[in-house]
């Protein structure tokens, strides 16, 4: 009895021990059990501390990551928590400008409030920039330059801006939509800056004032150059006028007219001088020349003269052959010599900056 | 017979048509050939590029560059080229002076050397011109300006005529040992409204930016304008370059927004590059001035029309003569 008793109790003890080895297999619920599993040589499951613990995932493929050339499959808990890679953005040069370059990048179907960020390459990402807040182009990728969906210009896109120009950029975005889901780098768009040009064309190189005398008021209103300049320069362009000398024929001269360019005035008494119809000049009220009349000004002979037409800055569309009509008057008085009046009206067209 | 008649009739028609479609047509090619005639040709023209040639230079190196002139004329035209220094002002006007030597201070003109000073360049061609800046080893870092004028050379005019010429520049921005990521130490001078107080929109500010660097930078100005009441709302002003030492002005309109909250604030950012910013807060004061004294000067006469009626009715009786 003592035997049989003895061998009960020992096959109870060999049934708890299988158990119990059974039970320790893999972390189990109620559905699953996880019969193999482990974390690799010198990792452990499960570490703690009295502050901290730190536990391992399971189910955490590694080098599973499978890439093509437009296409990245990853698994594993990690890469599903990550937001979505964005697709490559749409870069262009619409307005053939030098020193920016549009882009519209793509959510990739983030939620609304996640946030990107861009980089920026000319060498195929060797060195990397990122674009700034401000959209210039900076060496450091800051907190603030992950911005949302809608502060990069949604479907508007926007320009980044102090690029080189002639110079080929490629840029690529990635996404986080929180702690821990910044994305990989998407696939990248490009496009390239150009030169900044500027053409200008004066339409005669000439100017035959009539003869002057009593039956015309000893005055000549009729001549006029026509400027006509174009330019993708993003400040634009300005063109100054001065004279060589006041229309002069031997020891005589017919002096410029007393207006100034600052300071234009209504025809009054004689000279020689000039008026513009750009209604918005720079280097005093902008429509000082057109506002109630045509209002003149003497030429300057100092160099480069005075503005008599421009385009102000922020020219993100290029200027083509914008025409602004610079018209003279000569009044003499009757008592001036008589003679062949003679000068040189030059203009001079600079990019702004 | 009737046949006939109607032959003569349609023939008639016919031909009155025909008088009508040769009229329209005539009237059409003459109005067109009319339109043609008033686009005035062009007696010279030419085209540069790069019209702006921002670079970055070491101390004892050469650089070449090459600038494309083209001659957009059917004739050749002959052009001179020559570099001059200039200076400039608070609203980025130009100033050429040979003759006064504080132009010397940052010229690139020195360094510079044009493989062709004086050339010809044939109907509809283009000319590429190389231009060399060798640097000498011992310079002091900064920036360094010119322009670069091409001038076409204008055929020898009549014997009475004024003569009207043209030059086009080549703005050369250089900054010579300046490391990168470049940062711009500037500083905001002022930054202010246009009004003590805002009657209506738009708003308008004037700020002016002074470059402490020693060398120039693109200034990107941002204003920033909120109130305890609303989320703030960013306007972008154009961007200038602003030479070192030297300061830009900015007046810029800030498009009509829907608020009029009496008080908000206004902060304006400058980029200097890098992705730093330099900033300035200012307060600034929205009161409809104008809407307030029609609105008293109507309400007082209500009141004065329901309170004092009795007083008016006794005044106008006396002017009557009633009283």
């Amino acid at each position: 009895m003592k035997y049989i008793s003895l061998l009960i109790f020992l096959l109870f003890a060999m049934s708890y021990g299988l158990s119990a080895n059974f039970v320790s297999a893999g972390p189990q619920s109620t559905s699953y059990e996880l019969k193999e599993w482990g974390f690799g040589s010198g990792a452990t499951q499960g570490n703690t501390s009295p502050s901290y613990s730190l536990y391992g995932v399971a189910g955490q493929v590694e080098n599973g990551k499978s890439t093509s050339a437009n296409y990245g499959l990853n698994s594993g808990l990690v890469f599903s928590f990550q937001s979505n890679t964005p697709p490559a953005p749409v870069v262009t040069n619409p307005g053939s400008n030098y020193d920016r370059l549009k882009f519209v990048i793509n959510n990739g179907s983030n939620p609304q409030d996640s946030t990107f960020a861009i980089a920026i390459s000319t060498d195929d990402f060797v060195t990397m920039h990122y674009v700034q807040s401000d959209n210039t182009v900076g060496t450091v990728l800051g907190v603030e330059d992950w911005q949302t969906y809608t502060n990069w210009g949604a479907t508007s896109g926007e320009y980044i801006t102090g690029l080189n120009t002639s110079t080929a950029y490629k840029i690529k975005v990635k996404a986080l939509s929180g702690l821990y889901t910044e994305s990989p780098w998407g696939p990248t768009g490009s496009a390239s800056t150009v030169d900044p040009s500027l053409t200008f064309g004066i339409d005669s190189t000439a100017l035959n004032f009539n003869n002057l005398n009593s039956s015309n008021s000893y005055t000549d209103s009729s001549k006029s150059t026509v400027l006509t300049t174009s330019t993708n320069a993003y400040n634009g362009y300005i063109v100054y006028g001065r004279v060589t000398q006041p229309l002069t024929f031997q020891s005589s001269a017919i002096d410029n007219y007393a207006g100034t360019n600052a300071n234009p005035s209504t025809w009054s008494s004689t000279g020689f001088g000039y008026t513009t119809n750009d209604s918005d000049l720079a280097g005093g009220t902008a429509d000082r020349f057109t506002n109630g009349g045509a209002k003149y000004a003497g030429f300057s002979s100092s160099s480069p003269g005075d503005p008599v037409a421009d385009h102000a800055s922020g020219i993100i569309t290029p200027i083509s052959n914008e025409q602004f009509t610079v018209s003279y008057r000569v009044t003499a008085s009757a008592t001036t010599n008589a003679g062949n009046y003679q000068t040189t009206v030059l203009y001079i067209v600079v990019p702004t900056y | 017979m009737a046949f006939s008649k109607n032959m003569k009739q349609a023939l008639k028609i016919f031909t009155l048509a025909s008088i009508f479609l040769l009229f329209a047509m005539s009237y059409w090619l003459l109005a067109t050939h009319t339109h043609a005639v008033e686009a005035k040709p062009i007696a010279q023209q030419i085209r540069i590029s790069p019209a702006i040639l921002n670079i970055r230079l070491a101390p004892g190196k050469t650089y070449r560059y090459e600038i494309k002139i083209d001659n957009l004329l059917s004739v050749p035209l002959p052009v001179d080229a020559a570099m001059e220094s200039f200076m400039t002002d608070e609203e980025g006007d130009y100033t050429f002076d040979k003759n006064d030597q504080s132009f010397r201070t940052n010229e690139i003109a020195p360094w510079i050397n044009i493989d062709e000073n004086k050339f010809i360049i044939p109907a509809l061609s283009s000319k590429k011109l190389t231009v060399t800046v060798s640097l000498p080893k011992t310079i002091p870092i900064g920036g360094y300006y010119g322009m670069l004028f091409f001038t076409p050379r204008i055929p020898l005019s009549g014997q009475y005529q004024s003569v009207v010429s043209s030059k086009v520049g080549v703005l050369m921005l250089a900054s010579i040992g300046v490391a990168e990521p470049f940062i711009a130490k500037a500083n905001i001078l002022t930054f202010q409204p246009t009004k003590f107080i805002f009657d209506s929109e738009p708003s308008s500010f004037v700020f002016r930016v002074k470059n402490n660097s020693l060398t120039h930078f693109s200034a990107k100005a941002f204003i920033e304008i909120g109130s305890i009441f609303h989320k703030p709302n960013i306007f972008e002003a154009e961007e200038k370059i602003i030479l070192p030492g030297n300061i830009r002005r900015w007046n810029v309109t800030v498009p009509k927004r829907m608020s009029l909250i009496p008080i908000q604030w206004a902060t304006l950012n400058v980029s200097t590059g890098n992705g730093t910013s330099i900033s300035k807060n200012i307060i600034i004061l929205h009161f409809p001035i104008r809407l307030a004294l029609i609105s008293i000067t109507i309400l007082s006469m209500i009141f004065f029309v329901i309170f004092r009626r009795k007083n008016i009715i006794k005044a106008l009786k006396i002017l009557i003569g009633k009283g």
